[in-house]
């Protein structure tokens, strides 16, 4: 059952039609953990931010749990795509927690304000989220009161709020010190075995390899080779895989 | 002390009418402010323009020629105002212009992160705005209103020019009349009073809004038994 299914996707950007994501097809089975990998500006970002409607793609189509989102560049009206919205939850590397509202209330927002959500039933649900990701005592405080990975872990229960059926993750612990990216990835780990099925970016390679089913990795808008971590990561194909993992374990 | 209680009567009742002046132009400049900034940031370039030139004429005249021709011009057009009204409307329109570039400034000064968060949760552009973008807003620009709003106290005092009865004119004609000037020396001391209550207002507003940015302890959360969730919710309720 296929959770994501995109195909051919077209981003261009500019005057000059830059194509930041060139030709790219990738589906996501349901429970499958795909980690896209490449070097900056290769067009993750962009592609994550597809899927979200964060950008809109100038060709392509783009099917998620079913629904169509996109299809031959042509996309659903505005209503299907706040049902279908819900579907999928985004992690940004900056959190971007509201910072006016407190840890629980970030969370019920959008189940109560956009969805209809009573505030009671949005609350037990948040805190059983929260509890997941061991930020429960942090209920009441602010954003500006946590850490940068408490924020990150909020990030995460304020996504699975909405009951997704697949989450995305783009460079989760980049803005975050080695020591404390730990418990963002565990958070991370625990969502993975719950069964969620995601799709992740990141440079954290050791990471990728430990969590994904499967790794992408991406050069100028293209998928250049895919496959399990193992072989991915041990015995890379392309000369292009070869010369990054190259240079991103010297660094 | 006896000319000071011959003149009292005639220089508080100017000092209502400074009042009223100063309220009724809050009343409607605040929320008239935040439409023409709203305007201005619109996506559709006629709404766009018109605001921004409001903004750029208002903002960019005297606002004493601004009380003459809504006084003595606009008549030519039609529109007759008496010395009150048209005092409010001018210092409305003025002072609209000034909280709308305020706004627009606060608003501008939101990171793009929130209107991303909030698109992939769901939220329209009006819901953003609603509950996510002006919320963040109005603690950044508490401040900076609270600056004009103490300067449109003592703005008021031009509406002397078309002679609308507030408290400067009262003191006017009382000096005029006594040839004795201690009428301008008690209006002076009631604008301090007006702008010393105001800023206390607003240290008392500036505190209270970056506290509940800052230091939680905001709402303790209960179930409808009154057991705090907090517990409950990690403790399955047994506590
Ligand atoms: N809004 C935009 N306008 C113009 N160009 C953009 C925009 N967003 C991305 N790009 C360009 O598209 C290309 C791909 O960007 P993208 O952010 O997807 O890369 P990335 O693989 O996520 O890189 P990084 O690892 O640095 O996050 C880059 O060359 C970038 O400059
Ligand atoms: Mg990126």
């Amino acid at each position: 059952m296929k959770v994501l299914d995109m195909k051919g996707i077209v981003k261009k950007f500019g005057a000059e039609g830059f194509r930041a994501v060139d030709g790219v097809s990738l589906c996501v089975d349901s429970g499958e953990i795909v980690s896209i990998i490449g070097a900056s500006g290769s067009g993750k970002s962009t592609l994550l931010r597809a899927v979200c409607t964060l950008e809109r793609i100038d060709a392509g189509s783009i099917v998620i749990d079913g629904d169509t989102i996109v299809k031959d560049g042509v996309y659903a009206k505005e209503s299907e795509l706040l049902r279908i919205g819900r579907k999928s939850g985004m992690v940004f590397q900056h959190f971007n927690l509201f910072p006016h509202l407190t840890v629980l209330q970030n969370v019920t927002i959008s189940p109560v304000k956009i969805y209809g959500e009573t505030q009671d039933k949005a609350d037990k649900r948040a805190m059983e989220l929260l509890d997941m990701v061991g930020l429960a005592n942090k209920a009441n405080n602010y954003p500006s009161q946590i850490s940068g990975g408490q924020k990150q872990r909020v990030a995460i229960a304020r996504a699975l709020a909405l009951s997704p059926k697949l989450m995305l993750f783009d460079e989760p612990t980049s803005a975050l010190d080695p020591e404390i990216s730990g418990e963002v990835l565990q958070a991370i780990r625990r969502l993975a075995k719950s069964g969620m099925t995601m799709l992740l970016v990141t440079h954290e390679m050791g990471f990728a390899r430990e969590i994904s089913n499967r790794v992408v990795y991406m050069d100028e808008g293209r998928i250049v080779e895919q496959g399990g971590p193992d072989a991915l990561f041990g015995a890379p194909k392309s000369e292009r895989l070869q010369a990054f993992l190259q240079a991103v374990i010297q660094v | 002390m006896e000319y000071v209680s011959t003149i009292m009567p005639a220089l508080l009742k100017g000092l209502v009418t400074t009042l009223q002046l100063f309220a009724l132009t809050l009343c409607l400049s605040l929320p008239l402010g935040l439409v023409v900034s709203l305007g201005a940031m619109s996506r559709l370039w006629p709404v766009k323009a018109v605001s921004n030139v409001y903004i750029w004429l208002l903002r960019g005249t005297p606002l004493m020629l601004q009380l003459f021709f809504v006084y003595y011009a606009l008549p030519a057009f039609g529109i007759t105002l008496d010395r009150f009204p048209a005092a409010v409307t001018t210092f409305v329109l003025n002072y609209s212009a000034y909280f709308a570039e305020i706004y627009r400034a606060g608003i501008q000064s939101i990171d793009g992160g929130q209107y991303e968060a909030a698109k992939v949760l769901g939220f329209s552009r009006g819901k953003t705005m609603r509950y996510i973008i002006i919320p963040q807003t109005i603690r950044r620009i508490i401040p900076p209103v609270t600056n004009e709003v103490i300067t449109l106290v003592k703005d008021t005092a031009l509406a002397t020019a078309i002679a609308v009865p507030e408290l400067i004119k009262a003191a006017k004609d009382a000096a005029n009349r006594d040839v004795n000037t201690t009428g301008y020396v008690i209006a002076a001391a009631l604008y301090l009073v007006l702008t010393f209550l105001l800023t206390l207002v607003s240290r008392t507003l500036e505190k209270k809004y970056s506290i509940s940015d800052r230091e939680g302890g905001g709402r303790i959360i209960k179930d409808k038994k009154g057991r705090s969730l907090l517990l409950g919710g990690l403790f399955g309720g047994s506590l």
